[in-house]
């Protein structure tokens, strides 16, 4: 009877212990979007993609990104190539926009667009996405990316909003930061791989200032995201209207 | 009576000068007509060549909504069957496609393009008219399989029994990929075939997330291909008594140059639940080819008056020689007793017979041309989409021919009246007087 008592404790005591280690996967996914949500203030950077396909040279994309997270609104101007100067995108609410200079034309345009030839979609940039309204945490274990612990969480798709319907994140246990990050199908193909080498730290918060996009589908192409000229100072509200752009033409 | 006997003899007694004048008429008349003919039959083929990519020339869907989103998702094929056969409407061909739009990538080579999901067992016309070049239907036994045009499968440098992804989204908009396997290459009828891929249905409603039994729309290939429009509106009457349904003249009145667009926004702006139909003719969906077709009847009337106005001036001159030729013989008319306005009548009667004669000659040799010109047979890539099996084909349009008869014989009538009416004035004493 002993026996039997010793080895019930001791089973409940290792699931304790293992619950305990096993932490929910939304606080884990809450600090990570802290990371790169500047709710309550404006926020501006300079955007380059570098995108690399077989037997291409490489193309540079350039833009500078303004951001006012609290009102969903961003505005992004393209500066390279020259051919697309001016070319940009204006988000206000929930339409999205993309403004063609030599048809001084706006059309409406999803997130989930990719951005030119690259494999970054302007959700990517703005990452407006919330885990909690938008995933569902499937699974949280814990395991070894190069170096570092990680927690790998898989989280499946329950809005329209997301550009995958399965998504895989690899975040660093030490300090709560985004390593890698898998994109799946619905019929769980890898799509997407998205690699976050380096970060940098604005306001307490770490900001990822490389990011490579690996195009699983197309092997051979990826995209390389780099932030630059980062800054927290107030936008004018000008910035996120239509005149705006029109106007830099 | 009396008078148009003897404008015609007149006309026939001048052979020489009535065939020239008759002749510059009748070509007038023929580059319009084969012009107007020629782009109408173009237009036509055109048409015929996106229908038959669709699928069909009458298009009806089921469209729902949720949180002011619609979504177009049709699942009761049985309901559009009983209104089809209530309708009464003959159709050729008829099935339930879905089609999706993506990329086919093949060792790193990509094709955009759109896969038409089809029911290959029910759609016996559709299998019918794909001729394989290479593979087999035997290999459509695979619910992957991928039927791709030659023009495709040469770009992309595939051969049947490979394997391709197809980078696409699903209903609920995201990415996806999916697996076909070559079984078969089709011979791209025109520039159109080469963007022609099918799968089977059922496999493409599983990579979109779809029921396997829904669909997008339910298409027919109405025999009366020129009155779509008319049809499209009694299938809609006959929807309406059951179910919620859009309205398409209200479209016409509202968007006239985009009717899809009308129909999307009454979907925008109806509130319903379960299912709202509607029903689409490829014009519809198409409208630039109706419009193009307009552009290029307005530009041929306008070449037509033009020309008219160079042989105007010929016909006019002309008859300013007749007057000066026949003075004496109006002068015995008028002093045998033939009233003023009976002698203009005669020149106008010339007129009218030599625009009706020159038009008539100008008519049958435009058709004779076209005839001669459909028995080539032209490969050229370009022209392809606007020929019928490398043909050239024709559309004769009654009402479009009518207005230029018309313009011709007003015209010829306007250049031969000043002449009538200084026919018309002549002191009899004075024309017999007068000496050549």
């Amino acid at each position: 009877m002993k026996k039997i008592i010793f080895i019930v404790l001791s089973i409940f005591l290792l699931f304790s212990v293992m619950a305990e280690n096993t932490p929910d996967p939304y606080a884990i996914l809450d600090v990570l979007q802290k990371q790169y949500s500047y709710d309550d203030q404006d926020y501006s950077a300079t955007v380059t993609l570098i995108v690399e396909k077989p037997n291409q040279p490489a193309e540079q994309l350039q833009f500078k990104l303004f951001q006012r997270a609290a009102k969903k609104q961003f505005t992004m101007i393209q500066l390279l190539p020259e051919t697309d100067k001016g070319a940009g995108y204006l988000q206000d609410g929930d339409n999205l926009w993309y403004y063609d200079p030599i048809g001084r034309k706006f059309n409406h345009t999803s997130l989930k667009q990719n951005i030119g030839n690259s494999d970054a979609k302007a959700g990517d940039v703005v990452k407006e996405y919330s885990f909690r309204d938008d995933y569902e945490a499937t699974s949280i274990e814990s395991g070894k990316l190069g170096a570092f612990d990680v927690w790998i969480i898989s989280l499946k798709a329950i809005s329209s909003r997301p550009a995958y319907a399965k998504e895989v994140y690899y975040i660093r246990k030490d300090i709560t930061l985004l390593l890698k990050e898998e994109n799946y199908s619905a019929n769980d193909k890898l799509m997407r791989t998205n690699l976050y080498p380096k970060y940098t730290k604005v306001l307490d918060r770490y900001l990822p200032i490389q990011i490579i996009m690996r195009d699983e589908v197309n092997k051979g192409e990826q995209t390389q995201q780099i932030l630059s000229e980062i800054s927290t100072s107030a936008i004018p509200n000008k910035v996120f209207t239509k005149a705006y752009l029109e106007g830099l033409n | 009576m009396k008078t148009i006997g003897l404008a015609f003899r007149n006309l026939s007694r001048q052979k020489k000068r009535s065939f020239l004048l008759g002749g510059a008429i009748a070509f007038g008349f023929f580059i319009v007509t084969f012009v107007d003919a020629l782009a109408g039959g173009s237009l036509r083929n055109l048409s015929e060549q996106f229908s038959f990519l669709f699928g069909g020339n009458i298009f009806i869907q089921a469209s729902q909504k949720d949180d002011d989103k619609v979504m177009t998702l049709t699942k009761d094929a049985l309901f559009i069957e009983d209104v089809l056969k209530e309708s009464g409407i003959r159709y050729t061909a008829e099935g339930k496609r879905t089609m999706l739009f993506g990329t086919i990538i093949y060792e790193g080579q990509k094709a955009v393009t759109n896969i038409s999901g089809c029911d290959f067992e029910k759609e016996k016309r559709l299998k019918d008219s794909i001729s394989l070049v290479q593979g087999s239907w035997e290999n459509m036994q695979d619910s992957n399989a991928l039927i791709i045009g030659e023009t495709m499968a040469e770009n992309l440098g595939i051969e049947v029994g490979e394997t391709v992804l197809f980078e696409m989204q699903t209903a609920k908009d995201y990415a996806t990929v999916g697996e076909f396997k070559i079984a078969a290459i089709n011979r791209d009828p025109s520039l159109l075939g080469s963007i022609m891929v099918y799968s089977h249905i059922a496999y493409l409603n599983e990579l979109y997330e779809l029921d396997e039994d829904a669909f997008f729309f339910y298409t027919i290939m109405a025999e009366d291909h020129e009155n779509q429009d008319v049809l499209a509106n009694q299938l809609e009457a006959i929807i309406k008594k059951y179910k919620p349904v859009t309205n398409r003249l209200e479209a016409v009145k509202k968007n006239p140059l985009n009717i899809v667009r009308g129909i999307n926004e009454q979907l925008k702006e109806a509130s319903w639940e379960g299912d709202m139909y509607s029903v689409i003719t490829f014009d519809d969906q198409v409208p630039n080819i109706k419009q193009i077709l307009s552009i290029v009847q307005y530009v041929s009337l306008g070449i037509l008056i033009a020309l008219f106005l160079v042989i105007m001036i010929g016909i006019s001159n002309t008859y300013k020689m007749v007057i000066f030729e026949r003075i004496k013989e109006i002068g015995t008319m008028r002093a045998l007793g033939v009233k003023q306005k009976e002698a203009g009548r005669i020149f106008m009667w010339e007129a009218v017979l030599l625009s009706l004669f020159g038009s008539l000659v100008g008519f049958i040799v435009a058709i004779l041309g076209m005839k001669v010109l459909s028995l080539f047979t032209f490969t050229s890539e370009e022209l392809s989409l606007f020929l019928h099996n490398g043909h050239w084909t024709y559309v004769l349009n009654a009402g479009s021919i009518s207005i230029k008869l018309i313009v011709v014989v007003l015209l010829t009538m306007l250049a031969v009246r000043g002449s009538a009416k200084q026919a018309a004035k002549l002191n009899p004493a004075e024309a017999l007087r007068t000496t050549r």
